[in-house]
């Protein structure tokens, strides 16, 4: 297993480096001699990179020495070529990623570490969820925009910015999956009769709190205009409620009622009205309200089969690329063999999060690791199919990937909760715990 | 809580799968037509890398090259004039005129596989270089045109009459596309509409300049001769609310088409295109081709043939105040036609062009096409016009006026037609610059 996972890393290890130079040597390259230097800084980057994956990789195969050896391969792999996309377009914002990919092994590392199991998780769940609803509800009154207008999403202090609500979907899976696991049996039991799936009246009840909770955390965020996250927050209420009581019923309801809030939210927020007419006809207002997304879409095209090539294609004339479109600047330097290989790493993340649910002893476990797992599929998704232009564009980030701190915080926290997760799977089960 | 989980795994995965498929749609099937799209910047940049082939004018002085270094060329005109022409190519704006017509040629694809360009373009990074294209204009007499032309609103057309090479073709007022990028939203926003090419695509009313193609008219249909006296030749014709007479007063009321011609009297033309009818008035127009786009490198129009209101009152189509409009190309056209025995050159605007290997390619020379008119009544309305043809016409807005010149040199063996519009102007300035370009010419 561990010799498994050596190999992997090394891929890794070997892909970024390779990548790195290859991004590097592009500058000469366009201009078509020496005379131009290359920029060594993003060798640098992969250096701090290499570190912090063989770090991870020692600290965590001596912590958990059952843990999920893909996990780590690809996190890693995933959050090098995104360093290298960023600097490739925006070398200032590659710096500060580097940074906040440092913190996030960390934060990461602490999770392996902290002794004991999740049992600390359970217990404090609402105290947990109120922590990060406040700070999330802090950004109302104090909220910022690093980039200086848009959303103001993020908390600033110092040059660094956070934006709580990635912390908060987190312990929202967190909370959520405790709930779950302890009020199941209330929740879900049924009348007699095939034809009656809904809840007895009186577990109706049990739900409050849980729709308390979620529809807070919608509400911050929807006061906000924070499209991507309160369609996110949904989707992953609606599938842990799924998950919790195998019944597709939910899943219809919330389809519905997400039909029934974007009706609304189409009459009611001129941000989702503008996000759905560039997503409907983009090519009726190109240089205006639809300018990224036919620019995005252009890039894509442009990328072709095998793609312009690292460094050489023009994805910096997409705006803000480095974030929401990170996907399309891939597309036109990578190709669709870029694009297929990326779907498939985030992909095989989200498979592996599946696999540590299916195999987790406890209902705890099971919810845990499963709504982790939705929760970086649906955040993959969103963002990518409104990049392709399936579905409407939700400012979301690609995980591990796009430029963003507390996105790649984020990210590492729950990866290193799914390595925990892994790692108890494996040992004998105890009785009523996890 | 396995099977929800495995079905949750099964539809996230399909999302994944749609989105793959979603971006190969971009990439491979919508990818042409997304990348042809004028805002789609990436050729245009890649020539930042690499120069941009030049255009040179028939003598080989530049029009336009890539100025700069490597990795940074901007294209750059020394004669801004001739914007019309040359148009520009931007990764901001796009691109027009003979930038855009051969920019496969300039960019430097033309010729070569795709395998080649995307082994150039994509693996070496370095795209293959851009070629020169050398036009038929003559930057002296184009800078005499431009010149004369200064401080109208207006249009000047130059040809070999015989060949059909355009050697100047100004249109005034223009814009300079160096560094349009920051200065197009003036361009565009200029209510003097610099844009417009006015020589090849803005429609005119020709009034008086479409008299010698009704007289050849009624030459070949046997309704007049050359020196048919017209009475009452100097009588006024009325349009839209007011008498239009003789531009001279003639001296004699009995008038020969000639003499009509030089006075500017409008009634004998009103009263042949009367004659002539509706039907022939039609076939009359299509002979001379005023109904079709002259072919020419960059864009050219012409009026609709099917206007009913071309035709519905004839006396007024026989002074050129009806419906039908016409470009000043298309009257160069006419008048190197009537200039060389009825035959009607194909327009030319690029003369050679520099192959892969470095030598140059002319345009193949266009067999020559049968007369447009017997060349006998070609001959007799070409007698008619020994100082060329002054004219005027009144447009439909706000009465302007519009003047034309129709003029050839040497008279006797016509090497040259040059075709003088102004936009309120008078035809004897008209005339003015129509001689001094003529002049530059020869």
């Amino acid at each position: 297993m561990l010799r498994e996972e050596n190999q992997l890393f090394g891929l890794a290890g070997a892909f970024v480096l390779l990548a790195a130079v290859a991004v590097m040597l592009a500058a000469p390259a366009r201009a078509g001699s020496w005379a131009v230097s290359a920029d060594f800084t993003i060798l640098g980057f992969a250096g701090v990179w290499l570190v912090c994956a063989a770090v991870a990789t020692y600290v965590v195969q001596r912590a958990l020495p059952s843990h999920d050896f893909y996990l780590l391969p690809l996190t890693y792999l995933l959050t090098g070529w995104g360093i290298i996309l960023i600097w490739r377009l925006t070398p200032p914002f590659a710096l500060r990623q580097t940074i906040w990919l440092v913190i996030g092994t960390a934060a990461m590392l602490g999770i392996v570490l902290l002794p004991g199991d999740l049992r600390w998780l359970r217990r404090y769940r609402y105290t947990w969820l109120f922590a990060g609803l406040a700070l999330t509800a802090l950004t109302l009154v104090l909220g910022v925009n690093p980039s200086g207008e848009g959303e103001r999403l993020w908390l600033g202090c110092c040059g660094l910015y956070l934006q709580p609500a990635e912390i908060l979907k987190l312990l929202l899976v967190v909370f959520l999956a405790s709930y779950l696991t302890d009020r199941r049996d209330l929740l879900f039991q049924t009348r007699p009769g095939l034809l009656n799936p809904l809840p007895r009246n009186e577990s109706l009840v049990y739900f409050l709190p849980m729709l308390v909770m979620w529809g807070f955390s919608t509400l911050i965020l929807v006061s906000q205009r924070d499209l991507g996250m309160s369609t996110l927050f949904f989707g992953v209420f609606i599938v842990m409620l799924y998950l919790a009581s195998g019944r597709w019923e939910y899943v219809a309801a919330g389809v519905v009622l997400l039909a029934l809030g974007a009706v609304l939210g189409y009459g009611l927020f001129d941000v989702v009205r503008l996000r759905v007419e560039a997503w409907w006809n983009p090519w009726a207002d190109p240089s205006g309200r639809s300018y990224q997304i036919v620019q995005s879409l252009i890039a894509i095209a442009a990328g072709g089969l095998f793609g312009a090539g690292a460094g050489q294609g023009a994805p910096t004339l997409i705006p803000v690329a480095h974030s929401d479109f990170i996907f399309a600047a891939l597309a036109e330097e990578w190709g669709l063999i870029g694009v297929l290989a990326m779907t498939a790493l985030l992909g095989a993340v989200v498979l592996r999060a599946m696999r540590i649910a299916a195999g987790a002893t406890g209902a705890f476990g099971q919810l845990l690791a499963g709504g982790l797992g939705a929760l970086l599929g649906l955040q993959t998704l969103l963002i990518t199919a409104g990049v392709v232009k399936l579905l409407p564009l939700t400012g979301l980030t690609v995980p591990f990937v796009s430029y963003g701190g507390s996105s790649l915080v984020s990210a590492f926290c729950l990866v290193g909760l799914l390595l925990r997760l892994s790692a108890m799977n494996d040992q004998p089960a105890r009785p009523n715990e996890l | 809580m396995t099977a929800p989980i495995n079905r949750l795994t099964i539809l996230l995965g399909a999302g994944f799968l749609a989105v793959a498929l979603a971006a190969g749609f971009w990439q491979v099937i919508r990818g042409d037509d997304l990348l042809q799209r004028g805002d789609n910047p990436r050729r245009a940049l890649l020539e930042r890398r690499v120069p941009r082939g030049q255009i040179l004018d028939r003598n080989g002085q530049v029009l336009a090259d890539s100025a700069g270094q490597p990795g940074a060329w901007v294209r750059h005109y020394p004669d801004p004039n001739l914007a019309p022409v040359l148009g520009y190519v931007s990764p901001l704006v796009g691109s027009a005129g003979i930038e855009a017509a051969l920019d496969p040629v300039l960019h430097g694809d033309t010729g070569l596989d795709p395998f080649t360009i995307y082994w150039r373009t994509s693996v070496l990074g370095l795209p293959p270089p851009g070629r020169d294209v050398r036009l038929t204009i003559d930057l002296g007499v184009q800078r005499a045109a431009d010149t004369a032309l200064a401080a109208y609103t207006g249009a000047v057309v130059l040809l070999d009459a015989q060949t059909g090479e355009v050697l100047a073709l100004a249109s005034h007022p223009t814009f300079d596309a160096n560094d349009l990028d920051s200065h197009w939203a003036d361009v565009v926003n200029n209510p003097a509409a610099p844009l417009l090419n006015r020589a090849t695509l803005a429609l005119y009313q020709p009034g008086g300049a479409i008299e010698p193609v009704i007289i050849a008219g009624a030459l070949q249909a046997r309704l007049a001769t050359a020196q048919q006296i017209f009475d009452a030749a100097d009588q006024a014709v009325i349009f839209d609310g007011q008498s239009l007479n003789c531009r001279t007063p003639p001296t004699h009321s009995n008038l020969t088409l000639t003499d009509t011609l030089s006075l500017g009297c409008p009634a004998p033309a009103a009263g042949l295109g009367l004659t002539l009818g509706t039907a022939d008035l039609a076939r009359l127009f299509t002979q001379f081709q005023l109904f079709s786009a002259p072919a020419l490198s960059i864009p050219t129009v012409a009026p609709a043939a099917d206007q009913a209101s071309v035709f519905t009152n004839t006396a007024l189509a026989g002074i050129g105040q009806a419906g039908l409009t016409v470009t000043p190309l298309q009257m160069a056209l006419v008048t190197a036609a009537l200039a060389r025995h009825g035959q009607m050159p194909v327009p030319q605007l690029v003369m050679q062009i520099q192959n892969a290997a470095g030598g140059w390619v002319s345009t193949p020379s266009r067999a020559p096409t049968p007369p447009i008119i017997n060349p006998a009544f070609a001959d007799q309305v070409k007698a008619m016009l020994p100082g060329g043809l002054q004219a005027t016409a009144i447009t439909s807005s706000g009465g302007k006026t519009l003047a034309w010149y129709l003029g050839l040199s040497p008279f006797d063996d016509p090497k040259v037609v040059v075709v003088v519009l102004l936009e309120d102007g008078d035809p004897r300035s008209a005339k003015d610059i129509g001689d001094v370009v003529m002049q530059a010419a020869h």
